[in-house]
Parts: C-alpha cells; structure tokens; sequence
C-alpha cells in the first residue's frame, strides 16, 4: 500500500475529486481532516453542488444507513439531524425536505431561486 | 475474454499504439477512438492513420491489456441488441476488478485519467471510491500515500467538528 508514497506518485487533484464526488456524505465529513488539500476541496462549494447533483435521485443524500442498523431509532433520528444541520451550515444549503424513516434528506442551494424541477424526485 | 463480435468484417481498421516503455499495442480504431487522447491526435489528420503510431507518454504497458480489454467488452455492449443483461456487465465489471490491488488500480485510473476515457474514469474512480467509503482516515491517507499536514491541534478540532462522522467504520 505504501508503494504509492515509495514511488511518489502524485494523484492529480481532478482524480482526488472524481473519486470524493462518489462517496456518500459522511464519509466526505470523516474525510476532511486527511489533508489540507482534501479539507480544502470537500469544503468547497462548487464541489457540494456537484457532489449533490451526482447523488442518487439528484437532490437526494442517503446516509449510508446500512452501517447504522444497530442504532435504535431515536440514535439514527439524533445522527441523521446532525448530519443535515452541518451540511446545511457549511455549504449554505435549505432542507427541502426530511423523512426520518428513512433517514433522507434532500437539500436545495439556498441561492438557487427558479429551481425547474420542485416535484419531489424520490417520491415514486 | 476478448469479444469477437466485430471478426465478422475483416476490413477494421488497426492502430497502432505505444506504451511509455516502448511496447506496442493493435487496437481496433473503433476501440482506439474511445480514448479522447487519441482521437484528437487524428484531427484534422485523418489520412495519417494507417502507419502512424500513437505514443502514449504516460501509460505503462503492464496496464494495457486490461484497458482495452474493458473497452472491446463494453463497446460490445453497447451494440448488442437486444442489450445485454445487468447481471451480464456485472460479472464482467467485477471480475476486472477483482484481482487488481489498491496500486493498480490507481495507476489504472491515471492512465484513464491521461488518455481521457470518460467511461472506464468513471468505473475506476467508483471503484476506488468503494475501497475507501467505510475506512478511516489513516487507511485513506496510507492508500493515497498522503501526508498528513495538519497539526495535531488542527486536527483534533476538525474530528471534533464531525465526530459522527467516525463511527461504525471497517477494520483498516
């Protein structure tokens, strides 16, 4: 594993992002505090609106709750509304809508006033 | 593996290119052009393909055959009517991966990364984003080979900042 550090390749920035733009949120949380440059592209804007529009159902965050099925039900409620609320802060987005059943979410840019598509696209 | 779906006309087209040590590889041009790195050597110089070889600066031989292993299978997949079953292209997606280390497929995602495949840059980064979604920070920094270059203190309050963040990881 450390052959990468041995050989000294250098991953390009462009890479680093493909592969961030695919994780689910909390990993990217857990992720920030890699490096300097790692907390520097999760943080920026651009890249939340990207990774957003590449999560499945387009505004739709899944919490990877397959990792937290031994949480009883107020625990994943607590863990889901901390993971909202400081998505939300950091990368000025609105909560359009929260299903604690399920532990979605979806969020909407704050900034983006005529959004074209209001239907709630993971309704059906 | 290699699909034999286009043996039937004779007549395709081969280029030939070149890996950084040297090696040579015949594609088919169909297959050839699914790399946008050389598709635009071609531009504007169509009549140059016959003989010309194509040097690609940054792709090492050892990863080759698995590249255009992954595109002959998928471009066969695409013209496969009626189209082939996902179970289908999903065995072949995890048998590619399947042998492959952490290193190699990160040099693979370089070399997709240069010849600016969009379809197989997609798959690979994916796969890596797989490897790494449930593991901690330290594993993530080792697959990288990234240095950590906060101070401890830096560090401490951005872990304390997401603290929910860290639980319920794999084993590294």
């Amino acid at each position: 594993m450390d052959k990468m550090k041995e050989k000294e390749i250098k991953i390009p920035e462009n890479i680093i992002r493909e592969i961030l733009l695919r994780l689910p949120a909390i990993s990217l949380f857990r992720f920030r505090c890699v490096c300097k440059d790692w907390y520097q592209i999760i943080v920026d804007s651009d890249f939340s609106v990207s990774h957003i529009q590449k999560s499945i159902s387009a505004l739709m965050i899944d919490f990877g709750i397959d990792k937290v099925g031994s949480y009883n039900l107020e625990e994943r409620t607590k863990k889901a509304r901390d993971l909202a609320d400081s998505f939300r802060k950091q990368h000025k987005f609105k909560i359009d809508r929260e299903d604690y059943a399920s532990l979605q979410y979806s969020f909407l840019p704050d900034y983006h006033e005529d959004e074209e598509d209001t239907e709630d696209p993971w309704m059906d | 593996m290699a699909s034999s779906s286009s043996s039937s006309s004779t007549q395709v087209k081969k280029i030939t290119l070149k890996a950084a040590d040297g090696k040579h590889f015949e594609v088919e041009e169909p297959v050839a052009m699914e790399m946008e790195t050389v598709k635009s050597f071609f531009v504007g110089n169509e009549d140059a393909m016959k003989d010309m070889v194509v040097p690609l600066l940054n792709v090492s031989s050892e990863h080759m055959p698995a590249i255009l292993d992954f595109y002959r299978n998928h471009s066969e997949f695409r013209k496969r009517t009626p189209p082939p079953p996902a179970e289908e292209v999903k065995a072949f997606n995890e048998a590619f991966l399947e042998n492959k280390s952490d290193e190699q497929l990160m040099e693979m995602i370089m070399a997709a990364n240069f010849l600016n495949t969009k379809e197989l840059l997609n798959f690979l980064t994916e796969a890596a984003a797989n490897r790494i979604k449930n593991k901690s920070v330290e594993y993530v920094r080792a697959f990288f080979g990234i240095e950590n270059d906060f101070t401890p203190e830096e560090e401490a309050r951005i872990r304390a900042e997401n603290e929910w963040a860290f639980d319920g990881l794999d084993e590294d």
